[in-house]
């Protein structure tokens, strides 16, 4: 079985045919333009516990880091 | 005293820096005045020197410098003679030939930057408070006045809102055809008003509706429209600098409409900080009466349903967010993460993972496709942080992440970063907050914890 869209024959209509003035679409035809680019920009972070793996240790450097900083209150 | 010889300003040739050029979409082609730039299968620009008039607006245009205007030896001598003649500083300004566009004519009778107050039956979005507050900042920079537009049915005291977070006038459009949200009458309306008082900057938020009603307004108004913009500001020489992620937000992009009014933009919710509320301050109302009429619109608003499935949880409002992703591997586990979110006070989130696994409602959704947040405490547990996911939530105050993967980019913004198991880290600090409470209140059962800045003094 074939697909149908194999066979299709699509019509294509070009600007001969929509006549649209080329001032108008496309980049120059766009009201808005790009002044510049950049990539964003990131302020780096703290690692909490590098040295240690026990998860009590961890989350208490966490805590008592963001208590300290005055991030958090309990 | 003999006058210097007058030397004819050479006109150089504008040329392109070899290997600068990034392809980056023709700017330099869009900006010319004269038609001179054709783009070769590179997307690199082919400049013709008969037509150029050495304007430098391509030089000016592009991201990358890659394009210049270059004077042969013997010109540049001519060149630093004149500059030896005029005196430095005068060469420099004559270097730049201010060549007016006439286009900038049409537009300068447009000033003042207005905000549109969505509502939904009369209650507002908090959004157009934001935008008012970013507003004010503009309309300062431009020396002009903050508006504010309501459009409804019975809203009067929406004008007292908006007075209260920074606008000095409320055009007012208050008829019962407008009670619910059409786009034909509502962005006639808007149209009817941007005409008649030519704001110079109209800002809408990128909300459901206000994606709506700005495209619809750009289309008519023939002018151009910045969506979901993450930083507005003005430029040296008035323009709005409209600042927004591109592809996929590996890469920032301010976009400029130059040469039509209103500057539109859209801002997503919470992307803007919300405005001191001083409810003593007043304004002028302006009430309008706009020729949109019932017969004239198509579409009837029939009945409102509400959808009583729909979570009811607000992540977007949250001042703690305790998100999971991937690294959840189960629906079960997000138990963990509600019992941490309940010690701070939070609310469960997730990335798009999450939502595609089944394991979370859309609504819970943080990123691009989801909500766009900025709560005081973020908490990103199994997030490996793909772009689309920190462009909703890089904003927030405090960004934790907890990983087991140290090179995951969710760690390129977290303010404290946690290499670990997270199905044992979780347990780990929500436990050492309910120790520390306990020691606090002396075992006593107590309120929540709350981030520093909610604390009571």
């Amino acid at each position: 079985m074939r697909l149908m869209a194999e066979e299709a024959v699509v019509t294509l209509w070009d600007n001969a045919e929509m006549k649209i003035d080329v001032q108008t679409i496309g980049l120059k035809g766009s009201a808005t333009q790009v002044r510049k680019i950049f990539s964003p920009e990131r302020t780096k972070g703290e690692i909490i516990g590098g040295e240690t793996d026990e998860p009590g240790d961890i989350a208490r450097l966490l805590i008592d880091r963001m208590m300290e900083k005055d991030l958090l209150s309990l | 005293m003999a006058e210097p010889k007058k030397l004819k300003r050479p006109r150089g040739e504008a040329r392109l820096l070899p290997g600068k050029c990034i392809a980056c979409g023709a700017r330099c082609q869009s900006e010319c005045p004269r038609d001179a730039i054709t783009m070769n299968e590179k997307g690199e620009p082919v400049i013709d020197l008969e037509k150029c008039s050495r304007c430098r607006r391509c030089v000016k245009v592009c991201p990358v410098q890659a394009i210049e205007i270059y004077y042969t030896p013997e010109e540049q001598k001519i060149l630093d003679e004149i500059a030896a003649q005029k005196g430095a500083a005068k060469a420099e300004a004559e270097e730049a030939p201010a060549e007016k566009d006439p286009r900038l004519e049409k537009i300068k009778d447009y000033r003042g930057v207005w905000v549109l107050v969505e509502h939904t039956e009369g209650r507002a979005a908090e959004v157009s408070w934001e935008l008012l507050g970013v507003g004010a900042e503009l309309a300062k920079a431009r020396n002009v006045e903050l508006c504010s537009v309501c459009i409804g049915d019975n809203i009067g005291h929406l004008c007292t809102e908006a007075f209260a977070y920074g606008a000095s006038k409320v055009y007012l459009v208050d008829d019962p055809v407008f009670h619910y949200y059409r786009t034909e009458s509502y962005y006639k309306a808007a149209c009817y008003l941007v005409e008649k008082y030519k704001p110079e900057i109209l800002l809408i938020g990128a909300t459901g509706q206000g994606r709506d009603l700005a495209g619809a307004i750009a289309t008519k108004l023939q002018t151009g429209l910045t969506a979901d913009c993450t930083g507005l500001a003005i430029d040296d020489e008035g323009f709005l600098l409209q600042t927004r992620p591109a592809f996929g937000g590996n890469i920032m992009a301010t976009i400029l409409t130059e040469f039509t009014r209103p500057q539109m933009s859209t801002v997503r919710p919470h992307v803007m900080p919300m405005p001191e509320k001083d409810t003593s301050r007043t304004g002028e109302i302006v009430r309008e009466t706009v020729p949109v009429r019932e017969e004239d619109i198509a579409a009837k608003v029939l009945e409102i349903i509400e959808d009583k499935n729909l979570d009811t949880v607000d992540v977007a409002a949250a001042d703690v967010i305790v998100s999971g992703g991937r690294g959840m591997c189960d629906k079960e586990n997000y138990g963990i993460l509600q019992e941490l979110a309940d010690e701070l006070g939070g609310v469960v989130g997730c990335s798009r993972a999450a939502v595609e696994a089944g394991w979370m409602p859309l609504e819970r959704q943080v990123g691009q496709t989801g909500k766009t947040v900025r709560p005081k405490i973020y908490i990103a547990c199994g997030i490996s942080g793909a772009i689309q996911h920190l462009v909703g939530m890089q904003d927030s105050d405090i960004i934790i992440a907890i990983n087991r993967d140290k090179s995951a980019p969710i760690f390129e913004v977290a303010t404290f970063g946690i290499v670990g198991d997270l199905f044992q880290v979780v347990p780990a600090i929500t436990g050492y907050v309910r120790e520390l409470r306990a020691k606090k209140t002396g075992g006593a059962a107590s309120g929540k914890a709350a981030p520093a800045k909610e604390k009571e003094k």
